[in-house]
Formats: C-alpha cells, structure tokens, sequence
C-alpha cells in the first residue's frame, strides 16, 4: 500500500495531544483494546491525563447479608474475581498515576485488593470507599501506610476509629479532607480530635450523630475550616440512657461556634427530601433505596463527587456482570 | 504545539486596513462582553475601551491565503481571540500550521456554531459535517484545532474520531491509521493476558 507512509504521518502529525485527548472518551475495556496497537498507543493510553481519577461507583459486588455471622456481608467468590481481574486492567494501564479511586457502598473488597491498588497507585490523595466489612484493621493500616500523600477520604463508621486516624496522622502528612457515612459519636469525634488537628474539612451529610460529638469538633478542632452536617439525624442524651431525643433546631451555642467556619452546611428542614429520608430510615440511611446520585453527592464542593466518567461506564457495567 | 517562532507583527494601519476593518460606529457601543463570552458584562467607560476592536477578522492561512471572518466566529479559537484582544491586536491573525482548505472547515463549522439558535443540538450537523470529510481531512482538522486551542472544534472531532475507533478491534484500528505493530509476540501475549477480562467479549 503506498498509502501507508502518507497515512503513518498524519496520525502522527495530530500529535500525541490529540491522540490522548481522543482517547479520554474510552472505557478502561476500550484502552486495553487500543493498547495493543502499538508502543505509542500503549504509551497514549497510560497517560496519566486519562487515569487520574478512576471512578468504579458503578461496580458493586454480588453480596448477601448475614445478620449473625461477622463480617455481617458475604459475597460471592465469582464477585471478587471479577474486582480482581477489572483492578489489573485498571493498574496495568494507570502505571501508578491514579490519584483519585471511587468505589461503591456495596463495593466490598478483601485485603488483598487493597494492597494491590496500594501498592499500583503511591500517588494517590483521595479514597472514597464507603464498604469496609471485609476489610482487616492491619489491611487498611498497610495501605494507608503506602499512601503518603493521601489528602481526603471518604468512610464508613468503623466499631475502633482510633488506630485508623493514628495511622493517617503518621504516614499522610497532607490530610485534610475526611467524609464519614454512617454514625458519629463522641468516640469517633474523640479520634479525630486526638489524631487529626490539622484537619479542615469534615463532611458527616446524612449520618447520626450525638450533640455531645458534634459539640467536642465545635470545641477541640481548630483548624477545621469547613463543617458539613446538613441532613444529620442529630441526638441528645437523656437521663435514661437507653432514651435519645432528637433535635430538630441547632441552639444558639452551636450556631456560635460554628459560625468560625468558612463553611458549615446544616439542614433540617422537613420539606428537604435526605431529611425526609433520613427520617424514614431512623437515621441510618438506606441508600440502596434511593438514586444512584444520591449517596454521590455533598454539599462541601470537594467533596461531591459529580458524574461517573468515561472509565468505568454502563458498558464495562454490563461486561462485568458476563465475568 | 510549536508557538515559538509566533512573529506577531503589528501593521501599521494603512489605508488598505481601513478598507477590511469596519470601526464601529459608535465607541460607547462596543462593550467587552460581547466580545468574550462568559464574563460578565460591565459598563466600559469610554475611555477606557480600545476603541478599534474590528467587527472583522482577517486569519491567514500556511500558504497566506486570507480569510476574513466575523470576530465573533473566531472567538472559537483561543489563539485568534487573543491575538485581536491582547494589546493592538494583529490583523491578519497568523495561523502557520492550518492550511487553507482545514482552516475554511474550521470557518464553517465556527460559524455554523455561531448561528445557532439558543439550545439549539447540533450533534446531528456535527456527525454529518464531519462524516461527510476525508480521514486525512478529519485528522488534520483535529490537529488544527488542538494548534488554534478552539475547544467547540477539538471536542467535537476527539469524540467523533473516538466513536469510530470503540467499534474496532485492534487490527483494524491499526488498518484505519496506517500503524504497524511494534510489539513482539512475547509483549503482545502478556498484554493479552493482563487485559483478560477486556477481552472476554
């Protein structure tokens, strides 16, 4: 084909710049197709411009819950098999230029998938990974310790937060940035108060939290710069212990003190659709009942976490699933 | 993107310029914002405002052929909206690495974009503006429009290009843009098997 030296020049002529730019519309299932093309297409599909977050919130794994059985969830091996071989696809492409992993709330990885995406991604600075179960207190604290330059993570209420936020404060030097999705007592407050100082940013959207938790943050955190309880179920003891009451109007103290913040996000309004949920739910929000969206969102802007993206779509979705 | 040789030279205005650039009429008139979208409009005081921002552009293409455009069509393109806006501005806006049939499709898809009604969807005029050119001519579009920064231009023809090479495999990806395969069997073997579960289809 004389064609052909004509045609090599004009791929080339658009330049790498293009070429990666066109390729910012592909799925990772995509991009490992193309790899395959040539050295610099494997090279185009590594750049870091295309892997810099990598958002699997459509992945979830194919689980049962087990009310008396620790770890309360089992999931199925086919399902963690599957986490493997997408996590591979996923870091041999990356080259360790992921900074930003998003995974489900019913995303229940093993250990041993953590260590993997810890030991493929050093760079990495946010974790959102709301499904822990499966999780070992040592699994976490090795990947942590791999992730120096973690900034923000978004969690689930854990039973121990102490070792976690001590791990953070000795391996992440630049944490700031901390979202927990579940229940927040003065135990939890504590932890961070103790291990994290520095923290400027705490999300605890749609959780249940104590007056007494939220009153030691208001009090012992001084560099925290932005407070999201917006939708909180928000509880005060009472004498019998067993009896809680809710509080629906935040008190003059706590207004005063949170007006320090740059931002702090509150809302209880019973015409606002989370609270109405959160209601409905006593506070501990069901969120596989509502819109995928939902659980995505915050109102603290570096916390929300927007659209899917291109690398994990409703095609990989369904790809997955034939695994 | 090579811009280190950009001769930027200013012409004196001639009477040859005053024939191309209509001024316009009245200085108070001529705000900012209607020049550079997205900003919000502000009351410019008269004196102030750079009083000869052309309703005209006039680009020049690789072989110095002119086109002359209206400024709002070639606001599309960062470099040519720069190069009116910063300072004097220059007119005829040097575009060195366009030649003239790709930067006349450039014109036309610009202008196309400028005349849109509110809300208007052009995806439809897009696929077909774009289908209906050659593969050289798609290619060097692209390239044209990462050079003249126009980010209307690049996206539509990154997706468009991207949207056919997601319906191929790999030998036929490497037919499409003429590339022969680097890899040794070896290397090809072990991708294949690090990729597995992407090629379950």
């Amino acid at each position: 084909m004389e064609d052909n030296k004509s045609i090599v020049r004009r791929w080339e002529d658009m330049g790498m710049d293009v070429l990666v730019k066109i390729l910012k519309d592909l799925n990772m299932v995509e991009l490992a197709s193309v790899s395959q093309v040539c050295r610099q297409w494997r090279l185009a599909c590594s750049n870091p411009f295309l892997w810099r977050t990598l958002d699997l919130g459509l992945l979830r794994s194919n689980f049962i819950q087990t009310p008396d059985v620790p770890p309360y969830i089992y999931v199925d091996d086919r399902s963690d098999r599957r986490l493997t071989q997408i996590l591979k696809v996923a870091m041999a492409l990356s080259c360790g230029s992921v900074t930003c992993m998003i995974f489900h709330f019913n995303l229940y990885m093993k250990d041993e998938h953590l260590n993997y995406i810890a030991e493929r991604s050093p760079h990495l600075k946010r974790l959102v990974m709301p499904g822990w179960n499966r999780i070992t207190k040592n699994g976490m604290s090795r990947a942590i310790r791999r992730w120096e330059e973690l900034e923000s993570m978004t969690m689930p209420t854990i039973a121990h937060p102490p070792y976690i936020m001590d791990e953070i404060s000795r391996s992440c030097k630049n944490f700031s940035q901390l979202k927990i999705m579940g229940t927040f007592d003065v135990n939890f407050a504590s932890a961070i108060a103790t291990s994290l100082p520095k923290l400027k940013v705490l999300s605890l959207r749609c959780s249940r939290i104590t007056k007494e938790a939220l009153l030691l943050l208001l009090n012992c955190m001084d560099n925290l710069e932005v407070l999201n309880i917006s939708h909180c179920l928000l509880l005060e003891s009472l004498p019998n212990p067993r009896l809680k009451k809710i509080i629906r109007e935040l008190d003059r103290t706590i207004l005063e003190k949170a007006s320090r913040f740059r931002e702090f996000f509150h809302c209880q309004r019973s015409s606002c659709v989370a609270c109405q949920r959160m209601d409905a739910d006593e506070g501990l929000m069901r969120w596989y009942r509502y819109e995928d969206w939902f659980w995505r969102q915050d109102e603290v802007s570096s916390l929300d976490l927007g659209d899917h993206g291109k690398l994990f779509d409703s095609d990989c979705e369904k790809l997955a699933t034939q695994i | 993107m090579d811009m280190e040789d950009d001769t930027v030279q200013v012409r004196e205005n001639s009477a040859e310029d005053t024939e191309m650039l209509e001024l316009p009429k009245d200085p108070a008139e001529v705000k900012a914002s209607e020049f550079i979208k997205g900003e919000s409009s502000k009351e410019i005081p008269v004196e102030s405002q750079q009083p000869e921002l052309p309703e005209n552009v006039v680009l020049q293409s690789l072989e110095k052929e002119e086109f002359i455009i209206k400024l709002a069509v070639g606001q599309q393109s960062e470099i040519i909206k720069n190069a009116i806006l910063d300072g004097r501005g220059e007119n005829p806006v040097p575009l060195l690495n366009v030649s003239a049939p790709i930067l006349a499709k450039a014109i036309e898809f610009w202008k196309r974009h400028i005349d849109a009604a509110e809300g208007e969807d052009l995806t439809e005029w897009d696929k077909a503006f774009l289908g209906d050119l050659s593969q050289e001519v798609l290619f060097e579009l692209a390239a044209a429009a990462n050079y003249m920064e126009s980010k209307s231009l690049l996206d539509c023809t990154c997706k468009f290009i991207a949207d056919i090479i997601k319906e191929m495999k790999v030998e036929e990806v490497r037919d499409y843009f003429g590339i022969e395969c680097d890899f040794t069997e070896e290397e090809e073997r072990k991708m294949r098997e690090d990729n597995a579960w992407a090629f379950e289809q």
